[in-house]
């Protein structure tokens, strides 16, 4: 009887142990990541261009920041898919969000060669999309993208020699209202077609550029009689501005936005002219206008919960 | 009971001790921007002021308290605009274009730096934004731990900038942001134990612009 009892009691314990031992060691775990969502506009010339997108770890030492774990890298949304190849994670400094440590890892990506067929590509609500070798696929909202695939980016015949924006606080958003742009001609009678952005969003109202330039912080409500900053559609007048060799023209052109106002920061600018009845476009590569703490405004921080075991 | 009334003595002196530590480190870069605008207002960075000036403000914060912090606020969320160094320069004495790869990465600025004078001290990584205030100055102050970041870099690594012959082309960075400084006194059992200045900035924004010169013009 004796033995019978301690046979299972023994049974009990040794079951009860396996019981913890799975709790214990097979417990469910879990960490944050962090992405940012913004505003991306560039041009890719080849292969050469990068783009940085951090993503906010609160574990280091995962295979999710290991460079030789993930075997693919790609841009996408509903319509459109990029692939990019991925050059390099580079552990940057941490930050402290809602008092957790969170390691920056910038994923730095390359893009295969595309063809825009002469316009910029928008991927609305992109995600960023990595394939790892042990089949886990990870995909993080970064915002929206607007990409233009262009190899012949140089055009000797202007010269832009002063760009800067100017900017305003619209709807407790801190964000870009129009830019101050100076172009030169290296050309004998250059007309100034217009000046665009071409982004779905947003873009330079050439129907509203004045000839000067304006403070970085100016409000547009104190220049236009009835403006908007947001408007449903943008006038598709144009600048038409014929400039001497040598001469420039200095100009500010407002930003409008369509539909609501949105973080911008940086973007390319497109130039188009014609020259000797020959139309041709100039392009400045996305140039970062404005940079904004986002952490401070807390704006566009997803957090993704990674489950693993 | 006299050991015991002794080592009680004792600890106090040594805790005293320990709450003087008068070491000052500075984590300063804010003081290098090229010009800081407060909004038109005139505001003498603690850094020039005298003892005088510092002792002056003593009457602020001069009641008695059992423990912890005295704070008086000189300046409290002052927005500020600043003209930072140039951050790149390309200068093209040739007779035909140069494409030069700018990085932005020169241009990282940390979200918050701190400074102090008198014998209010900082700790941590110093200079590299995540300083803080000894002896809970800090929670006192209640600065946001999400302050203490970087602001993020760009999304583009590199742009391709085009300098004209005979000309030199310069990134420039300005930005805006909070200016916060106070005077601050300890206390410890009704002792007055530290008493100093504390400053601090929390950049919000920062902007950039491209200005092209010819050569022979700037001679």
């Amino acid at each position: 009887m004796k033995t019978k009892l301690l046979g299972i009691a023994l049974t009990l314990i040794i079951s009860c142990s396996i019981v913890f031992s799975i709790l214990l060691f097979n417990k469910y775990k879990s960490f944050s990541i962090l992405s940012i969502k913004k505003e991306y506009n560039l041009v890719v010339e080849d292969e050469n261009d990068t783009l940085s997108i951090p993503l906010y770890l609160e574990k280091t030492n995962s295979f999710i920041s290991s460079l030789k774990e993930v075997s693919s890298v790609s841009i996408s949304n509903d319509e459109y898919i990029f692939k990019g190849k991925l050059k390099d994670i580079s552990k940057e400094d941490y930050v402290i969000y809602n008092d957790s440590k969170y390691y920056e890892y910038d994923y730095v990506i390359s893009f295969l060669s595309y063809d825009s067929f002469g316009e910029p590509i928008f991927i609305e609500n992109a995600k960023f999309n990595i394939l790892y070798n042990n089949s886990e696929k990870l995909s993080f909202d970064i915002g929206n993208m607007c990409i233009f695939f262009n190899s012949d980016l140089y055009d000797p015949v202007l010269t832009i020699t002063d760009l800067s924006t100017v900017c305003n606080v619209i709807d407790n958003i801190d964000t870009i209202v129009g830019i101050n742009i100076t172009i030169r001609s290296n050309a004998s009678n250059l007309k100034i077609n217009n000046i665009k952005i071409k982004n779905k969003f947003y873009d330079l109202d050439n129907s509203l550029a004045i000839n000067t330039t304006l403070e970085r912080r100016y409000n547009l409500l104190n220049l236009y009689t009835d403006y908007s900053y947001v408007s449903t559609s943008i006038d598709s007048k144009g600048i038409d501005k014929v400039l001497p060799g040598g001469e420039s023209l200095e100009i500010f052109i407002p930003i409008r936005y369509i539909g609501s106002i949105k973080n911008l920061e940086s973007f390319p600018i497109y130039i188009s002219y014609t020259r000797d009845g020959i139309d041709g476009e100039y392009i400045m590569n996305d140039f970062l206008f404005m940079n904004r703490n986002k952490f401070y405004s807390r704006d566009g921080i997803n957090i993704y919960e990674y489950n693993y075991s | 009971m006299k050991k015991v009334i002794a080592i009680f003595l004792l600890s106090i002196i040594l805790g005293m001790a320990l709450v003087l530590d008068t070491k000052n480190i500075y984590a300063e870069s804010y003081k290098y921007f090229q010009s800081m605008n407060f909004d038109g207002e005139k505001v003498d960075l603690i850094d020039t002021w005298s003892t005088d000036k510092l002792n002056s403000y003593k009457r602020y914060v001069s009641s008695p308290k059992f423990m912890g912090w005295d704070i008086h606020y000189l300046y409290r969320r002052q927005h500020f605009t600043f003209i930072s160094d140039t951050l790149y320069k390309i200068t093209n004495t040739g007779s035909s274009e140069i494409v030069q790869t700018y990085k932005y990465v020169q241009s990282e600025t940390r979200a918050i730096e701190k400074s102090s004078k008198g014998t209010i001290s900082l700790s941590g990584s110093v200079g590299g934004g995540k300083e803080k205030y000894k002896l809970g100055l800090d929670s006192k102050l209640e600065i946001k731990n999400e302050e203490s970041i970087k602001i993020s870099e760009t999304e583009t690594d590199q742009i391709k900038i085009v300098v004209a012959p005979y000309s030199y082309l310069t990134v420039t960075k300005e930005g805006e942001g909070y200016f916060y400084q106070g005077i601050a006194q300890n206390h410890f059992f009704w002792v007055k134990t530290q008493y100093g200045a504390f400053e601090y900035v929390i950049v919000t924004t920062e902007h950039y612009a491209i200005h092209l010169k010819g050569i022979r013009s700037t001679r």
